[in-house]
Formats: C-alpha cells, sequence, structure tokens
C-alpha cells in the first residue's frame, strides 16, 4: 500500500515538473540586438546560415531564428510545439480556424492599431492600394489579431474554358462556343461525330470539370465540379449571402447534365475526377483525348512558354502533356476566361475575389507585451513596404547582386523585362539552400510602374482579368463549419451523383435540399448571413 | 513413383497459380510502374501507362543522387537505422530473457506490466515533451531512444525464450556459469532466428520512420531521408500549396524524379530482406507457438 503511494506521489512531482516548464523568453544581446523567432510557408527549409537570411538580419540588426515547419503537417507539429511552451514570436497561421483556437488559448495578442498605424504606416498604404478594407476580415472579438498574407504578383488568371480547337473544327464548328446551347450542340458532336477520326465511338463531350461550366452558366458553382480540394462556394443573391449548391437553379442544371449523361455526352468516369494521379492539376481525360472540354486546373497550367528561349517544360503542365502527346491539338486550344451563359442578358461579372485568406500571421503574446520589440519589428515592417527596391531586396535579394531584368523575346514576339538569377544565384541547389523570403504580404507597388508580362498579355485578351465566374464570398471559416461541412459535403456529393446517373429524379432535388438544411445547412446559412450583415454594416 | 492428380485436382492447382500470379504481378506491378518512370525521360507523355517506356535515360538518378539533402539524409538513415536496431536489440533481449523464466519473482507483475503499455500509450504530446525535457531534441537520441523496446517484440522474444529446454541452462549452471554468460554463451546462439526477426522488424520500422524526425528535428541537414522523400513526393499536390503561392505552382518536381526518388528511398531496406528471410519465418513460427 505504501509503495503505491509512493508511486503516485513520484509520477504526480515528474508530471508537475515536466509541465511546470514554461515559456522562455528569446534572449536579448548586449547591444539592444532583438531576436525574433518565426515560422512561415516553406516548400523546402530555411537554411540558418542563408545568404539572404543573414542579408535581412544584417540590414536590419536582428537575429531570426526560422522554425522549420513541415507545411502539410504544420498545424500538428505548431501544436505540439505549442504545448510544450514554446511560442514563437512571429507565428504563420494555416488557417481561420486555427487563428480562432489560438486566440481563444491566449498564444496570441491583438496587434493595437495606434502602434500599427505609428509604426507601420507603409503597410497600412500597401494593404489600402491593393486590398481596401481587408483588415475587417482579420478582427476576432472584436479586436485585430492578425495582419493578412497574399500575393498581389501573380497576373490575370482564372478557371479556363479549354476547348481542343482542332475537334471543333472537325465536327464543323468555327467559332468557339459561347452559350450554353452552342456548349451543349458541341458536346454532342463531339460524342456522336468522331472527332479525332479514328472510327470509333469513344469520346465524350466533357466530364468532372466541365460540369463546373454548366452550373456557372445557371449562375452558382456547386462544390460539385471543382478541381483540387473542393470547397462551398458561399454567393450574393438579393443582398444576402446564400449557399450556391442548394439555389434552385442547380435543378436546372443537373437536369441538362443527367440528360447529358443518359445520352452518353458525360464522361461516365466523371464520378473519380479528370486527373488520374500525379500533379493535381493534370487533366488527363483531356489530354488522351477521351474528352474534348475541360476546366480542370487553373489558366497558367494551359499557359504556353512565356519565352522562345525557355525550355518547353515551362508550358503550363497540362498544356506540356499535350505537347509531348500531340503538338497540334496544343497548338489548336481554345481558351476562355468567359464561362458559357444562358442568353445575353443573363452573363454578368462578380466582384473581384478579396485576399483574404486563411493564411495570415499573428504574434505571439510575449512579443505584442515586449512593446519596444513589438514596435522595432513593425518599423522593420515598415521599411520593407516603403519601396519596391527594399521589398525585392527583404523578399528575393539585392538586384544586381542576386537577380535583375533582362530583355527576352516572348513566344507571342514581343519583348518583355524578364526576372533572371545573377552568378551563384542561377544554381537551384545554391538558391534553395541559400533563400529566405520574409515578407508579409506581395503587394503590387503601383507607384513604382507596371511591369509587363506575356502571361498578362496572354490572359487579359481571354477575359482572365475579369470575373466572370462565380466566385465564393464568405472569407472566414463559418463556427458550425467544422461540425457539419464533412456530412453536408458527402449528402451533397451523393445527391448531386445519384441525380446526375439517374439512381434518383431530377425532383429529387427538393429533398436534398431539405435534408441539407436540417442536417446542420440551415445553422450555416444563418451564420453566414450573420457575417454577411457584420462585414457590410 | 508418379504421384496420382484426379482431375478436380489439376483444376484447383491450376485456379490457385492463375490467382496467385494475378496477385503476384498486382503486387508487382506499382513497383515496376515506379521503376519505368524513374527511368523515363522527362519528354515522354506521362498521361500514358507504359510497361516500357519509350525513351529511357539515368538522368533523373543522376539528378536526385547529386542532391545534397538526399545524400545527407541517407546518411542520417543508415545511422539512426543501426543505432536504433542495435539499442532495440540489446534491450528486447536483456528484457524478454528474464520474463521468459519461472524463478522470476513477480514475473507475473512484470509481465503485465509490459503487456499494459500495448493498450495504453502516452500520446503525441506528453512524448514530445518528455523529449523536450530530457533534452533530446534535434539529436539522434530522440529518434532511437523513445522505440527502444516495443512490448509486442519483448512478448514474441519471451515466448521464443521458453521455448528453450530448461536443462539447456542447467547445464551450463553446473559448469559454473553464471546468467549472463549462459544468456550470452549458450541462449543468444541457439536464438538467432528471433534475433533475426526483431532486427527486420526494427530496421525496416527505423528505415521508414519520418514522423518523429519531423516533429523532433529542427536543423535541416538532420532530417532522415524519409522526409526529405516526403517533402519532394508532395511537392505540387494541393495540400502542399500555399494559395498566395500561385507562380510556385508552376514549377515543381516532376513525377520522374519523384519516382526516382521513390526508388532510391525504398530499394536499400528492400536488398536486406531476403538474407534475412530464411530466419524471418523461422522466427515468428517459433515464436508464437506457444504462449
Amino acid at each position: 500500500m505504501k509503495k503505491t503511494v509512493k508511486f503516485v506521489l513520484a509520477v504526480s512531482v515528474l508530471t508537475a515538473a515536466v509541465s511546470g516548464c514554461g515559456q522562455k523568453t528569446a534572449p536579448v544581446e548586449g547591444n539592444g540586438k532583438y531576436t525574433y523567432s518565426m515560422t512561415m510557408y516553406q516548400t523546402g527549409t530555411v537554411n540558418p546560415d542563408a545568404v539572404q537570411l543573414k542579408a535581412v538580419e544584417d540590414k536590419y540588426n536582428i537575429n531570426l531564428d526560422v522554425w522549420n515547419v513541415e507545411w502539410q503537417k504544420y498545424e500538428e507539429i505548431l501544436n505540439l510545439k505549442l504545448a510544450g511552451g514554446e511560442v514563437p514570436d512571429i507565428i504563420y497561421i494555416k488557417s481561420a480556424a486555427a487563428a480562432q483556437k489560438y486566440v481563444d488559448q491566449g498564444v496570441v495578442a491583438p496587434i493595437p492599431m495606434e502602434t500599427l498605424e505609428e509604426k507601420a504606416p507603409n503597410v497600412l498604404k500597401r494593404l489600402e492600394e491593393d486590398a481596401p478594407d481587408i483588415l475587417k476580415y482579420y478582427y476576432i472579438n472584436g479586436e485585430l489579431y492578425s495582419l493578412p498574407s497574399f500575393s498581389v504578383g501573380a497576373g490575370a488568371t482564372g478557371i479556363p474554358m479549354v476547348w481542343r480547337g482542332d475537334w471543333l473544327k472537325n465536327v464543323g464548328i468555327d467559332k468557339t462556343p459561347e452559350t450554353l446551347d452552342e456548349y451543349e450542340e458541341a458536346f454532342y458532336k463531339f460524342t456522336n461525330e468522331d472527332p479525332d477520326g479514328n472510327g470509333k465511338k469513344d469520346t465524350y463531350g466533357l466530364s468532372r470539370s466541365g460540369m463546373l461550366a454548366v452550373f456557372a452558366a445557371y449562375g452558382y458553382v456547386p462544390t460539385m465540379g471543382q478541381t483540387g480540394t473542393p470547397q462551398g462556394y458561399w454567393m450574393e443573391r438579393d443582398g444576402k449571402l446564400v449557399y450556391s449548391s442548394v439555389q434552385p437553379e442547380m435543378k436546372e442544371a443537373l437536369a441538362r447534365l443527367h440528360k447529358w449523361y443518359k445520352d452518353g455526352v458525360l464522361d461516365p468516369e466523371f464520378i473519380t475526377g479528370e486527373n488520374k494521379g500525379g500533379y493535381w492539376a493534370i487533366s488527363h481525360q483531356f489530354v488522351n483525348g477521351i474528352i474534348g472540354f475541360t476546366t480542370h486546373g487553373m489558366s497558367y497550367h494551359w499557359e504556353p512558354k512565356a519565352y522562345v528561349d525557355s525550355d518547353a517544360s515551362t508550358s503550363g503542365q497540362d498544356r506540356y502533356e499535350l505537347e509531348k502527346l500531340n503538338p497540334e491539338a496544343a497548338d489548336s486550344l481554345e481558351i476562355s476566361g468567359i464561362p458559357p451563359y444562358l442568353s445575353k442578358e443573363t452573363q454578368k461579372t462578380y466582384p473581384k475575389q478579396e485576399y483574404v485568406r486563411g493564411e495570415r500571421w499573428m504574434f505571439s503574446k510575449a512579443l505584442v507585451e515586449d512593446e519596444e520589440k513589438f514596435s522595432r519589428l513593425l518599423e522593420i515592417y515598415n521599411d520593407i513596404y516603403a519601396s519596391k527596391e527594399n521589398f525585392d531586396y527583404v523578399n528575393t535579394g539585392e538586384r544586381g547582386v542576386v537577380w535583375d531584368y533582362e530583355d527576352a523575346v516572348s513566344t507571342n514576339g514581343k519583348t518583355y523585362k524578364r526576372t533572371v538569377y545573377l552568378g551563384d544565384w542561377k544554381n537551384e541547389e545554391y538558391r534553395n539552400k541559400n533563400k529566405f523570403g520574409f515578407n508579409l504580404f506581395t503587394p503590387s507597388f503601383p507607384d513604382a510602374g507596371r511591369i509587363e508580362t506575356p502571361r498578362d498579355d496572354w490572359a487579359v485578351p481571354k477575359g482572365f482579368d475579369e470575373q466572370y465566374m462565380p466566385n465564393n464570398r464568405l472569407y472566414i471559416s463559418l463556427p458550425s463549419e467544422n461540425m457539419y461541412s464533412a456530412e453536408l459535403n458527402k449528402i451533397e456529393e451523393e445527391s448531386y451523383i445519384d441525380i446526375i446517373t439517374g439512381a434518383k429524379p431530377v425532383d429529387y432535388f427538393d429533398k436534398f435540399v431539405e435534408k441539407w438544411r436540417s442536417s446542420g445547412g440551415a445553422t450555416l446559412e444563418k451564420e453566414a448571413e450573420e457575417w454577411y450583415e457584420e462585414v457590410n454594416k | 513413383m508418379k504421384k496420382y492428380r484426379s482431375k478436380s485436382n489439376i483444376i484447383a492447382d491450376t485456379t490457385i497459380v492463375i490467382l496467385l500470379v494475378i496477385i503476384c504481378l498486382a503486387t508487382l506491378y506499382p513497383f515496376w510502374y515506379l521503376l519505368t518512370l524513374s527511368f523515363t525521360s522527362g519528354d515522354v507523355p506521362l498521361t500514358r501507362m507504359y510497361i516500357i517506356p519509350p525513351r529511357l535515360t539515368v538522368e533523373n538518378y543522376i539528378k536526385v543522387l547529386s542532391d545534397s539533402a538526399i545524400l545527407s539524409g541517407f546518411i542520417n538513415t543508415v545511422a539512426r537505422t543501426a543505432l536504433g536496431t542495435l539499442i532495440a536489440v540489446i534491450c528486447t533481449i536483456l528484457t524478454a530473457y528474464p520474463l521468459s523464466k519461472k524463478y522470476l519473482v513477480h514475473k507475473k507483475f512484470f509481465t503485465s506490466f509490459v503487456v499494459i503499455t500495448m493498450f495504453v500509450s502516452g500520446g503525441t504530446i506528453p512524448s514530445y515533451l518528455l523529449v523536450k525535457t530530457l533534452g533530446l531534441m534535434d539529436s539522434i537520441w530522440a529518434l532511437v531512444l523513445p522505440s527502444a523496446i516495443s512490448a509486442y517484440n519483448v512478448i514474441i522474444a519471451r515466448n521464443f525464450f521458453m521455448n528453450i529446454p530448461d536443462s539447456l541452462e542447467e547445464s551450463a549452471r553446473i559448469d559454473g556459469a553464471n546468467d549472463l554468460i549462459i544468456l550470452w554463451k549458450i541462449i543468444i546462439p541457439v536464438s538467432m532466428p528471433i534475433i533475426a526477426t526483431i532486427t527486420l522488424w526494427v530496421a525496416v520500422g527505423h528505415w521508414n520512420a519520418w514522423f518523429d524526425s519531423l516533429i523532433y528535428t529542427q536543423t535541416a541537414k538532420k532530417q532522415v531521408l524519409q522526409v526529405v522523400m516526403r517533402r519532394i513526393i508532395l511537392e505540387g499536390t494541393q495540400d502542399m500549396m500555399n494559395p498566395n503561392a500561385e507562380e510556385e505552382a508552376m514549377h515543381v518536381n516532376t513525377e520522374t524524379i519523384k519516382a526516382t526518388t521513390v526508388i532510391v528511398t525504398t530499394v536499400p531496406i528492400l536488398v536486406v530482406y531476403p538474407f534475412i528471410q530464411k530466419y524471418f519465418v523461422k522466427g515468428v513460427m517459433i515464436g508464437s507457438v506457444k504462449g
């Protein structure tokens, strides 16, 4: 008996000793040189001796302790570290849900607006230029807890409508289809008139991603048909935020898709998607000549290589795969950023997607409470965003040393300023060892003058600079989303597939809507509505 | 002597052989696919399947093997596998042998103490805190010490030792040997099957482990091979991408490089199998007969 008591005591003392180890504060060296520990988005690891890291440290007379936390297991590992009492000063956040959690746990502290205005006016100015009012989406419990993370740099891009031009010609269509009825005509001809000329009826009009275009024509985008990680779209309807998948228009879209399925126009393999493994954005069904239309991936996955002298593999992945298999087909691709419409009157554009993301920056309680250290950090950020030169220096490296512009002839015949690495930096391995990439977000710097890119010249005439595709207007993760979304997505996926394949009649859609609402959808609708009112008042 | 085979016998045999061949091919094909992909040149259309790809190249191997991260990962993995296996085998035998002796005081208590850990584990966070407070972070010890003893292996080894006749031990004792000498000179030489089995299990486990390295190792140079491989393989999958970094989506490792990395990380441990195979079956069989 006594032994047991002793044992229990010993265990509890040990436990206390383990859990008692508290936070340790970052050491400050004698000359006021602060050390900031931080996590960030990374595809590789940041080498502690990286040339770029040293350059930033020397420029601002600080030490940076970058924690290499693998991105795929990011939250899991970060949670472990937090549980062990290790809190980085600057915390990169992967999702809005995690942000809320760290606020609730008291790991992070709100950023005082006065301090931000006083110490980092340039950051606010850049935010105002590229994403006005964006900060309102980053308030939690009425206080600003995070700074946004986004990139304006990628140029005009969007979900592409991709046609096999050679197939269109083979079935006698000269004009790329624009209305949904023209789409339908082309799909039927692709199926029945042997567009690849092999004498076999082995082609289809569209597969899973092509359905996105049909839904878009009806004005809403359900989870179904999206590539990558599907996401429920919340869209504006009569001033309110509503869930796309349960809108009555979807019933009409499903009726049409069911008809196509019945007539063999829709690839029966649509259920498993167009990508059969490997890089996610590749549409195997399209590249292998099974379907003639796709919206798989993003526009830049279909873009031709930018410069005459660059390697063929720098084309967008889908185009590159098609070029290897069938160069004529790749040349004939008809790509547009404008989805089909029912009639000219129903065609419209949508407000551009805001740069609001789950990804963001937060700052530990210990850092924010150390006013001097936090102010110093904000001053550094302020300096980074003072000019494009400073930003480039910190983010990529010094111009003229690490990189520079060079004239290069594009495949479209024009000459552009291309960014090239210099000296050692040309070597990819050297670059990976010495890169860093310190920033909050990547702004456009309109005052530095616009640099023309082949991408924009390719994408803008195709309509990718405007938002023709319906897009998601909900920028946060709803409080009850984690609780319901897995079940709701399952209900939606099953109902949609059942209706399309004819396992359930089209009228089943009304039952699906009811089921969706009663399984938690109604709660989400209410929460989304409240949030929308809140941010728009 | 001619063996008599009835008609139904032949049919059954044929079915079994065909079935096994199919299963064999189904198991081999993924490996074959990766192997051919690793020798495929980048300009071959990758949306098609090939038994033998049209253009072969060793360029992928040159590129992967000259990657310094793969090289340092390889050294780290070999080191942890060797050290970890050595520690695990020593600890397992030293624990299992006493537990197999009938005259061990409180034998039941100690055995159940070992068995309980098979059902209750501390969980990730307490394990992390333990490793951290022991000061093992960022060292090879964080990878080999927490897995030094596996209860399952101890039980298997104990069962094996229990099958060794007591008289073997008694004869040594008559000659004046003490417990340690008995273990070293008598028991271990006759226990090679079980030692080989445990060695193989532990070695493969160490070779394939990555999560512990991911959480306990901070320095990039100390990461094990599997972590490096994971990073290369997962590049370009949706989960790994940051929507803010759209440009990055354009430049990811090709499928051929990924396949080569998989082959390079898997083959070394694969070639160990044939050498230990003969002990392996025997070891598990004998260990499992009596409880």
